[in-house]
Formats: C-alpha cells, structure tokens, sequence
C-alpha cells in the first residue's frame, strides 16, 4: 500500500497526514479529518454534493486525489461558520427556506460563496451558471437563488419575501 | 495504486518510460470517474499538475500555444485576447459544469478522445495539431489524425500530449451544442465552423462535428463543397444535405441517428448564417 504525506490547509488550520497515496479528496476530508459535510453523491462529477473551494474555486472533491491538494488552500462547508456563528449565506439559506433534505446545501452554499467572493453582485443568470454543476433532487432552485441574490443585493441585512400562499403550500408539501 | 507526483517534463516521461503500466493524471475529472466505474486498471499515477510550463496559453510566432494543462476556466477567461478562436471559447464556456471546468484540461479531453469532446470540435475546426513529447524526442501531428476510434487515439504509451497549436488566422469560428441541459451535457451532436468570407465567397472553411461518427470529425466533402462558393441560400441548402449524408451517428442513449442527422442540417445552417452576418 502506497502512503505519502500531504501537507495543506483546511479551514484555515495546517494539516499534515501520512495517506494512501489513491485516497480521494473526499475520503481524506470526510474519514481523516471527519469533516463529513462533506457528502458524496454520484462520485463522478455529476452532482457536486461534494463541492469544496481549492484555492478558492468550486471542485468536485470526488475528482481529485488527495495528494493532488497538496499545498492548496480547501474550504468546506465547517470552515464558514469557524467562528460559531453562521456566515451571512448560511443565514440566508435558512431565512429563505432553501434547505429542505439538506443534502445539496453544503455544495451549494459553497459554490454560491465561489459566486460571491469574485463577483459580489451577480445577475440571476450568473448566480444559475454558478450553482449549474449542483444538483438539488428536492427541486428547490428558486429559494436557493433567492437567498444567494439576498446575499448579493446592497441592503446589508435582506429580509426575505413572504412566501406567497401557493409557495407555502409547496414548501410545506 | 501508486501516485507519483513529478514538477518537470524530464521527470514525467522518463517514469511513463519506465513504468509499463502507469498512466497520465492531470485534472482527473475523466480517469477517476473511470476509476469510479472500476475501469481503470494503471498503476502507477503519475500526476502532472506539478509542471507549470504546460498550464496557460502563449502567443508565439504565427500560432497560439495552448498548454495541456491549461483548464477549461482558462480558456474560457483568456480566449477573449483571439477573437478567431470564439469557437473554442464557446465549448469551453459550454462544457460541464464549473467545478469541472476549474479541474479539468484541454490536453485530457483531447486524449480522452470521445467522439463527443466539446474542446476537440472546437479545436478540429480551428485546424489545431498536437503535440507529443516522449523520451525519444518531439512530434507534432494535425489533430484530425489523432483519432482512431471510440476513446482511441494514436498517442503511444511512453507519449504524452504537452500542447495545442492552433494557426494565427484571420477569420472567424462559432461552436453549437445540442445537450439535454445547459451544465453538464454530453453532446447530442455539436458543431464547430471555421471560415474566411470575402466578397460573400467561402475562402477558407473548415467544419467539425461532435457525436456524430466514431470518431469527432472534419465534414470534409462539406468542406470542399463550400469551399469558394457563395454564401446563399442553394449553397447553404446543398451544404446542409451533404454534412447530413456524410455523417454517421448512432442511436444511443442520448437520442436517435435521425434526430443527429436533422440537428447536424439544422445546427450547420445556423452557424453559417452567424458567421455570414
């Protein structure tokens, strides 16, 4: 069994570990680092479940090994709310209703912070190009981009919509 | 499995020499998913990423030097420097999704060779050439010789693809792919054109096509008879039979032959008329 070293940063902290050299980015975030929000869908790409910034671009940790992050800066979804309090996409997220399994949010949250952290006021358009290579099998694409536009607008603290009563009636469904 | 991580050309093709059943990795968004399916069989990895000559794309006499590791991302941000080159910009802004496009390389999807390429088709028309660095030395080839069949190119085990060369030319390319969505579509068929209008007359023409026959191909007999002819309407129309007649998809899981053989009329005729504007 092939083992190398890796040293990178994860969350802003310095990690080093002795690793199967095969190891994928996800297995070594998810069983070495136990940082399981970090969530595997397809493990091909498909469904960017597994999405963490390298670098601070959107990846698909299930397609890059380990040792290929060598030296790279990783953010995953632990690493926004470091402090104990909730970054302000997070809260979005949850103002907006745009977690419903919660499967997809770690994914998407990230790769809407990508979005965000390049381009602080995308056009709706932008925002669904950014969030494309996420999949979110609830069907909840239009809280998600309402949230992330709330994000992005001037008003520093976006309240949200009410929801109208045929949109209750779906979230609630 | 092994994974060998070099910083330098020297380094990777005297391992790929003497490593009989290793492999390239670079963005590996097209062997680990074949990984993933348990059809992956190299030992060792030797991974590439590490040598910063290939990532970027240079301007060196006459022609643009695209890097093999240059990302997707990079192309769709720096192609905008070569307007001739909006074909491949197009694929590029086109193709998988952004966390694909931030991992993975125009050498891998070249050497990936699947008749369904975005980049290739791009790059067929745009009349680019590969190049192969092995420890016996350099060559070069046009990348319509490159492919073989399904997944099947001429690239020898010791090789490895280093870059694209793609002529200065003063014309003007367009890309259009039919997919099931926006992201993350494999191509139904795609189309790239090259082409040199003066006075209305095809001058220069070049034509490829993606998932429409084993291998990504020029329409060559479409080509030719374009090829200094006017750009109206009859020609068009006979244009469109032909890259129908000389195309030979399949039906698959995507769609049927017929709907491909409609599309490639349909998607030609398109792109002549924007390129004629």
């Amino acid at each position: 069994m092939a083992l190398r070293k890796i040293s990178c940063r994860v969350n802003g902290i310095t990690v080093q570990k002795e690793i199967r050299s095969e190891l994928r980015l996800i297995d070594f975030l998810r069983e070495n680092l136990q940082l399981t929000g970090v969530k595997e869908g397809c493990g091909e790409g498909e469904c960017g479940a597994c999405t963490v910034l390298l670098n601070g671009n959107p990846i698909n940790s299930c397609l890059v090994l380990a040792v290929q992050a060598e030296g790279a800066d990783i953010l995953t979804i632990e690493g926004l709310a470091a402090k104990g309090e909730l970054s302000r996409l997070q809260q979005a997220f949850i103002d907006y209703g745009a977690v419903q399994c919660g499967f997809c949010t770690p994914g998407m949250i990230l790769s809407a912070k990508a979005l965000l952290d390049k381009n602080p006021h995308p056009t709706e358009e932008e925002i669904r190009r950014a969030i494309s290579g996420n999949l979110c099998r609830c069907t909840g694409y239009q809280a998600i981009v309402d949230a992330v536009q709330a994000v992005s607008s001037n008003i520093p603290h976006a309240q949200p919509q009410p929801l109208s009563p045929v949109q209750e009636k779906d979230r609630l469904q | 499995m092994d994974v060998l991580s070099v910083s330098s050309m020297e380094e990777a093709v005297s391992l790929l020499h003497s490593k009989r059943n290793a492999a390239i990795i670079a963005g590996g968004t097209d062997l680990l998913v074949k990984r993933a399916r348990n059809k992956l069989s190299a030992d060792p990895l030797i991974d590439i990423c590490g040598i910063s000559i290939l990532k970027g794309i240079s301007h060196e006499e006459n022609c643009l030097r695209i890097g093999a590791l240059t990302t997707f991302a990079m192309l769709e941000q720096e192609l905008d420097a070569y307007p001739f080159c909006a074909a491949l910009k197009q694929a590029a802004y086109e193709m998988g999704a952004p966390q694909i496009r931030n991992r993975a390389t125009i050498g891998g999807n070249v050497v990936t060779g699947s008749p369904a390429g975005d980049g290739i088709v791009a790059l067929l028309a745009l009349d680019a050439k590969v190049e192969l660095v092995s420890e016996s030395g350099k060559r070069w080839i046009a990348l319509c010789d490159f492919f073989t069949g399904p997944g099947k190119t001429i690239i020898k085990p010791d090789e490895i693809l280093t870059a694209l060369i793609i002529p200065q030319q003063s014309g003007k390319s367009c890309f259009y792919k039919v997919g099931k969505r926006n992201a993350l579509a494999i191509a139904i068929l795609s189309v790239a054109v090259y082409a040199e209008i003066r006075e209305r007359k095809f001058e220069t023409i070049r034509i490829s096509v993606g998932s429409a026959a084993p291998i990504p191909m020029r329409a060559l007999r479409t080509e030719q008879f374009l090829l200094n002819h006017e750009m109206e309407e009859t020609a068009v129309h006979e244009a469109i039979r032909l890259i129908r007649k000389e195309i030979s998809p399949i039906d698959d899981v995507r769609a049927t032959a017929a709907y491909r053989h409609e599309l490639a009329g349909n998607i030609l005729q398109f792109l002549l008329q924007r390129l004629g504007m």
